[in-house]
């Protein structure tokens, strides 16, 4: 059973935005609207406790996002800087709720995807988290999807 | 200083490279640890190496063992940048040789005081 709260994952997912784009993130009613570009990246996490960590955006937040951390403007952000900044965003919050699992556990390495849904299904895993978020007028969620145990 | 920017994150290495440029330092990147022995090989030493702990081919506590078992290396800081946060991990790279801790993410003004920190705050 999954031990970390919806409160522990908002704080993370603030004190990532906050540090690494300076920009608030709030929580964010309904679900996100559907139809535009959705970029998702995902870690799992093997060991003590066995799942993933999946981060959804839309486009414009995974565009911001790259351009923030390669210091860069919106026309110069290529698809592999989206792609690699998403994946260090997932990693980052990964990562930190990782720390708050029982150890020891592992973290892969990032994986991104993109598509137009922000659900991403998992075979043998439920979502037991999902947080709807709004940055800078885009929407995120964030899920955490658990393995049974075997 | 010199340093070595060792993450599979390009963006990271991007950011963290923008900030050395500020603090007037010098530096080189590397993707994983192998690439960081080879450029340590062919362009060292550097006054210190700033490690990522998940990369491919070779993670960022393998490379600390690496580099720590190389004498001419002794004088090289390591800190490590890395999401792994938990104590136990923490005292591992510490235990292996690294010199500095500093988790991700970290603002402007806390890798500023690491380096101060580590004596590694007079530009190049
Ligand atoms: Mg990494």
């Amino acid at each position: 059973m999954l031990e970390i709260s919806q409160e522990d994952i908002a704080a993370i997912v603030s004190l990532v935005f906050t540090t690494t784009l300076d920009v608030e993130v709030e929580a964010a009613e309904g679900p996100p609207p559907s139809g535009g570009e959705v970029a998702s990246s995902l870690v799992g996490i093997t060991g003590n406790w066995d799942g993933a960590v999946i981060v959804a955006c839309e486009r414009a937040l995974a565009v911001r996002f790259a351009r923030a951390m390669f210091g860069i403007s919106d026309e110069e952000v290529g698809e592999s800087d989206i792609n690699d900044a998403l994946g260090e965003l997932v990693n980052m919050i990964g990562g930190n709720l990782k720390s708050m699992l029982p150890p020891p556990c592992h973290l892969s390495l990032p994986t991104v995807v993109a598509g137009r849904e922000y659900r991403v299904r998992l075979p043998g895993a439920k979502v037991v988290r999902e947080l709807d978020f709004a940055a800078n007028g885009a929407r995120l969620r964030i899920a955490i999807a658990e393995r049974a145990a075997a | 200083m010199r340093f070595l920017v060792i993450d599979d994150s390009r963006a990271i290495r991007s950011l963290i490279i923008r900030m050395l440029k500020e603090l007037g330092h010098q530096h080189a990147e590397a993707g994983n640890g192998r690439e960081a022995l080879d450029i340590i090989a062919n362009n060292g030493p550097f006054d210190a190496a700033l490690v990522d702990w998940n990369m491919p081919v070779m993670t960022g506590i393998q490379f600390v063992e690496a580099a720590r078992a190389k004498p001419e290396l002794a004088g090289m800081q390591i800190m490590m940048i890395t999401t792994e946060t938990e104590v136990e991990r923490i005292q591992q790279a510490l235990a292996l040789g690294a010199t500095e801790y500093l988790m991700k993410p970290f603002t402007r003004e806390a890798f500023a005081d690491k380096l101060a920190m580590m004596g590694l705050d007079k530009a190049a």
